[in-house]
């Protein structure tokens, strides 16, 4: 095997993971502070590609595809809060299954106005020159939008990463997550925590939907493929462990990369199989902690 | 007999024989009509079991109608139309899927089950939909037979609606009745302590995760019946019986109907039926109708229609 094409499947591979964890991340997020699985997030994320699709409708420019994207998260994370005043708060009390079936109803909702809004056909961006072509690693063509997508993802993670360990919200947020009861002891504004978590991972995933399927035609059914994607990483991850997530979905979009070159009629069930044999052999994922 | 429990008779007899002679008035759009309700008021049953009684939410049924429809499409297609084997195969199939499937989905408690579900039934929905030398891919398979009952001394032939009809009715009923024999039965008070609480059940000596997966494969088999039903009455099988949105289907029909009462389903299922003929071409936009009857529901309504009318009946229904 030629170590070239193998360093483009690996390059290939840890882009996709990116995205993966970028997509993934604000599932994690609400879920270790809010306790609540987010059934809508794929389509939050479908959201934000739709947001994304539209505002390259009316501005055009490299850097503003940079400005679309961050602008089409922002988007989303408004309507994350918007969606936690309105209707998720009235359930935080109540059973874990009314939970579900909330979160659950949202996707439809979702769903159905994307339906409304952008129509049933498929939709492509039509991204900036600039980002189109391929760049020459060690004498092989690698896409200049998944090397975009890689450092665009990575960036993200970081911030992220200094907005959980650094900030004070991030810090309080994380001190919620440990103990709900002694951070609002604390004079710690509890529901403001939530709300803004929420908004947070929403925002992500309107962010990763803008960055993560402009290579990709939209349609309004995407949002659940996705939705189960990001499933599977936070399952071999680990539930509510972010570590988890990012080692998860780097795996997955490693495995996903190579098995797309070398066994392409079992690559779509690469994320099922990983998934199952975690669940046989490590059921709390890789970076999980058992309950 | 007490007067509640005299009430219920009355009630289920009343709707029986109902069901029992309407299709004599009704005109063949009403009989088909009337036809889907009883289907997939019994794809409802099997999700209500897990839902209702053991506090497992499934979001994947869906994949089990999917798998009895496509079991028994393909056997009449390519094997025999007698009813029996394509049943029968349409029912050890989803076992055997049911339990697998269903083995990984329940250790992990209900949050987990939620989503695993959704996932392998999304994953099924692929496989369904790229194999295309085995289920048509998105063409399906159409013109599927309704087959006929050979019971040795006389065969009856399904395909005219009457027949098939009563041939529905007549496991509908006897499902049903199974389903209320099983959740009155010590079977259905463990599931019931594992709801309430599966820590305690544990300490009395249960087992919870073999429970939850004998009725997640019981729920599955329901389900596939149901879907070997609703293939043969529409005379196709298409990948979208296996698509999260019809694993919604259930759901709403459960929550519209009442959860915890057992003619829940049923009725949930009539009335979504119902919206789903004469509303739908108002709304046009079915999916965006549905999330926000579901949001309704769960956030103002959640004892559900039957759960209402017990509350001015007076009698658990």
């Amino acid at each position: 095997m030629d170590p070239g094409i193998l360093l483009i499947d690996l390059l290939n591979g840890l882009s996709r993971g990116m995205l993966y964890f970028l997509m993934a991340s604000g599932l994690t997020i609400t879920f270790s502070v809010l306790r609540i699985i987010n059934f809508a997030h794929g389509s939050l994320i479908m959201l934000g590609a739709y947001f994304a699709w539209s505002l390259l409708q009316l501005m055009s420019g490299n850097w503003a595809f940079v400005l679309i994207v961050l602008l089409s998260g922002c988007i989303v994370g408004v309507i994350g809060i918007l969606i936690e005043v309105f209707f998720v708060r009235r359930i935080y009390s109540s059973e874990h299954l009314y939970q579900l079936l909330l979160t659950f109803a949202l996707i439809m909702i979702i769903d159905g106005l994307a339906l409304e809004i952008w129509g049933g056909q498929p939709r492509t961006m039509l991204l900036p020159r600039f980002f189109l072509g391929a760049v020459s690693i060690a004498g092989n063509f690698f896409p200049k939008y998944s090397l975009f997508t890689l450092f665009g993802s990575a960036v993200v993670a970081v911030l992220l990463w200094v907005f959980l360990y650094k900030t004070d919200f991030g810090k309080a947020s994380r001190a919620a997550a440990a103990d709900v009861e002694i951070t609002s002891a604390l004079g710690i504004n509890v529901p403001l925590i939530y709300c803004g978590m929420f908004a947070i991972g929403v925002a992500l995933a309107g962010f990763s939907g803008g960055l993560g399927l402009a290579m990709s035609s939209l349609t309004p059914g995407v949002g659940a493929h996705i939705a189960v994607t990001c499933f599977a990483v936070i399952v071999i991850g680990g539930l509510g462990s972010l570590t988890g997530t990012l080692a998860a979905a780097l795996i997955l979009g490693v495995f996903e990369a190579f098995g797309d070159h070398y066994f392409p009629q079992i690559a779509m069930a690469l994320p099922f199989i990983i998934m199952a044999v975690i669940l046989l052999v490590r059921p709390q994922g890789l970076l999980g902690r058992k309950e | 007999m007490n007067r509640e429990n005299r009430k219920v008779l009355f009630s289920v007899i009343c709707v029986g024989i109902l069901l029992i002679i309407c299709p004599v008035f009704l005109p063949s759009f009403g009989l088909y009509l009337l036809n889907e309700m009883i289907i997939y008021g019994l794809f409802s049953y099997g999700f209500y079991l897990l839902f209702s009684h053991a506090g497992y939410l499934s979001f994947g049924q869906a994949a089990y109608f999917a798998l009895g429809a496509y079991s028994v499409a393909l056997m009449y297609k390519h094997v025999t139309v007698t009813i029996w084997l394509p049943f029968l195969t349409a029912i050890v199939v989803t076992a055997i899927v049911a339990t697998i499937l269903g083995f990984l989905s329940v250790r992990l408690g209900a949050l987990y089950f939620a989503f695993l579900t959704l996932a392998f039934a999304q994953m099924i929905y692929a496989i369904v939909f790229r194999w295309r030398s085995f289920t048509g891919g998105d063409d399906g398979i159409p013109g599927v037979s309704r087959g006929i009952v050979d019971f040795y001394v006389m065969k009856v032939d399904l395909e005219s609606p009457m027949h098939f009809y009563y041939f529905t009715l007549v496991i509908f009923f006897a499902l049903t009745f199974v389903l209320r024999k099983l959740v009155t039965s010590s079977f259905g008070l463990t599931l019931r302590s594992i709801r309430d609480n599966i820590e305690r059940s544990s300490f009395t000596g249960v087992n919870p995760q073999r429970y939850l997966l004998i009725a997640f494969v019981i729920s599955s088999i329901y389900c596939s019946i149901a879907g070997a039903l609703h293939t043969s009455l529409t005379k196709m099988a298409y990948p979208e019986l296996s698509y999260w949105s019809t694993s919604a289907e259930p759901i709403i029909m459960t929550l519209i109907g009442g959860i915890y009462t057992f003619s829940g389903p049923f009725f949930g299922a009539v009335i979504y039926i119902f919206l789903k003929t004469y509303v739908m071409t108002l709304i046009g936009n079915w999916v965006l109708f549905l999330g926000v009857v579901l949001l309704v529901i769960v956030l103002f309504f959640r004892k559900g229609v039957m759960g209402f009318v017990e509350e001015r009946w007076g009698a658990n229904l």
